[in-house]
């Protein structure tokens, strides 16, 4: 026991020796109010996950009073139902003004800032036999492509109800494209790289990132058609490592990043 | 019985056993709109669930008892090395997390799945995303109850009848069908029930595997789930449809499940 807490002492001595010389040579300031200290938890739309975990560590250096963020990535629908429901988290990260609408309207919180936006695009499996068919929405129609198989978000998630506007549009029905809906983009962009299914509606920035890995290919939906949500991001309590992430996601630091590396728009 | 300082703890923790089995389904009925009930039962999209849900759990259970007998006589009667294997392999959906079996039937049976890339390819058949591939998921987590229920019958009622039979004539298959088919009945209308319940509650491996879309493969138990973040009052409806379903496959066991009634 003696010697546990011995090693655990040494433990402390060395990471905060390690501290000050990290910190002495890029001249990060260290946290200065040692009371707001803590962790925050990030209740995120799984559109943001890309981006969230590439900024993480820069999040961290600059924030020293932030022990750590964690987060949890979903429909921001579900998520806005678990944070009325009294979910502890800390942040709040929302895909559609609604749903965050529905968490100010719970009282959870009070002020919500626009940060980004995001379009729409198909996003197809190289490999798919349809896949050089595809030109547009109409074509992801069974009745233009008999035996493709398509994946929307469900309607009621963010990028569900961003097809729909897209699909109503161009006058097509749900039912004439869709043969599964995906609780999250996150879950359709991979069913979409399995090859399970050939092609599916996603976020522009999804399939901007998803075309890295090579096996999908990312077919513009026309302007007159294409529609755009809204990222919108709040604080769920006042401590002060809350804000401090929202301030950041809300800089121009992150913002042009978005625009720039992930394809999302300007808000 | 006298009531001792440890008989009235034991029966202290028996009641709060049945509370906490009970509670939850009391306050479902508690919260249930009952005045909307008509109404929202009658929802296409309610309807719709309902459908599915019976037609594929009906088409399951039946596949279970059409394929699962058969192999429950294999297990209760071969006598080969690897039979006790294959019982463990043939049981283990039943303790197998489901989404588990989700992905192993995708990944067995999916379009790139080691089986699935040649019906697809060969025959253009697409199993994932499809009504099939609700009832297989179905009959995947629901045939391990089957078998075990039969297959203790035919392990129970022994051979020697079906030897007698054989010894008098009978050809194997109708042995089968004249000596041990009918002195498994108990056991197989039991496992069919058990087989179907399991099959109407199904929920992780065929969201996996057969994905959810309203009126094609969502069944009562996706529909409930997707509803909570909705529409919870609806979900509590088709929660109690759920409820009445599974009290009513119980009344239909009640001389294995509710003895000394």
């Amino acid at each position: 026991m003696r010697f546990r807490r011995l090693v655990l002492m040494g433990a402390v001595i060395a990471v905060s020796a390690c501290g000050a010389t990290a910190s002495e040579k890029s001249a990060v300031k260290s946290c200065s109010d040692e009371s707001s200290k803590g962790s925050v938890v990030v209740l995120a739309a799984s559109s943001m996950a890309n981006a969230f975990a590439d900024f993480h560590k820069q999040f961290l250096v600059e924030h020293p009073c932030v022990t750590n963020v964690t987060y949890s990535y979903g429909s921001s629908a579900t998520l806005a139902v678990q944070i009325v429901n009294g979910s502890p988290a800390d942040v709040f990260v929302s895909a559609s003004e609604k749903t965050m609408k529905t968490v100010i309207d719970s009282g959870r919180s009070v002020n919500t800032t626009l940060f980004a936006r995001n379009s729409a695009e198909i996003m197809v499996n190289k490999a798919s036999r349809f896949s050089s068919n595809i030109i547009n929405v109409s074509e992801l129609t069974k009745s233009s492509n008999p035996g493709i198989k398509v994946g929307l978000c469900v309607a009621t998630a963010p990028c569900g109800a961003l097809a729909d506007t897209i699909l109503e549009q161009a006058g097509i029905s749900r039912r004439a494209v869709a043969d599964t809906e995906s609780p999250s983009v996150e879950d359709l962009v991979s069913k979409i790289e399995m090859g399970e299914l050939d092609a599916g509606i996603v976020y522009h920035s999804d399939c901007v990132y998803a075309q890295k890995q090579k096996r999908s290919q990312c077919i513009p939906i026309a302007d007159d058609v294409n529609s755009n949500n809204g990222y919108y991001i709040a604080a769920l309590n006042t401590r002060k490592v809350s804000q401090q992430f929202v301030d950041f996601i809300s800089s121009p630091t992150f913002t042009t990043a978005l625009q720039s590396q992930y394809g999302f728009l300007a808000p | 019985m006298k009531l001792t300082r440890s008989s009235s703890l034991l029966i202290a923790f028996a009641v709060i056993a049945a509370v906490f089995l009970s509670l939850p389904l009391v306050a479902i009925f508690i919260r249930v709109p009952w005045s909307d009930l008509g109404s929202m039962l009658s929802e296409k999209s309610t309807r719709d669930a309902l459908l599915i849900s019976m037609q594929t759990s009906l088409i399951a259970a039946l596949l279970s008892c059409l394929f699962g007998v058969p192999l429950a006589w294999l297990l209760a009667r071969s006598s080969l090395r690897g039979i006790s294997m294959l019982r463990v392999v043939c049981i283990t959906p039943m303790v197998l997390p489901p989404v588990v079996g989700g992905i192993a039937l995708l990944t067995a049976f999916g379009r790139k799945g080691i089986v699935g890339q040649y019906l697809y390819d060969w025959f253009n058949i697409s199993l994932p995303f499809t009504r099939s591939a609700v009832v297989m998921a179905q009959v995947f987590v629901a045939i391990p109850f089957l078998v075990l229920a039969v297959e203790a019958s035919f392990r129970q009622s022994g051979r020697e009848l079906e030897d007698a039979a054989r010894t008098l004539g009978a050809s194997p298959s109708r042995v089968f069908f004249t000596v041990a088919l009918p002195a498994a009945r108990p056991a197989i209308v039991a496992g069919l029930a058990l087989a179907w319940a399991r099959s109407l509650g199904e929920f992780g491996a065929s969201i996996t595997f057969a994905g959810s879309f309203p009126g094609r493969t969502q069944t009562l138990p996706m529909a409930v789930y997707e509803l909570v973040s909705v529409d919870y009052r609806l979900s509590l409806v088709l929660s109690l449809v759920l409820i009445f379903i599974s009290v009513g496959v119980l009344a239909t066991m009640r001389d294995r499940w509710m003895v000394g009634r």
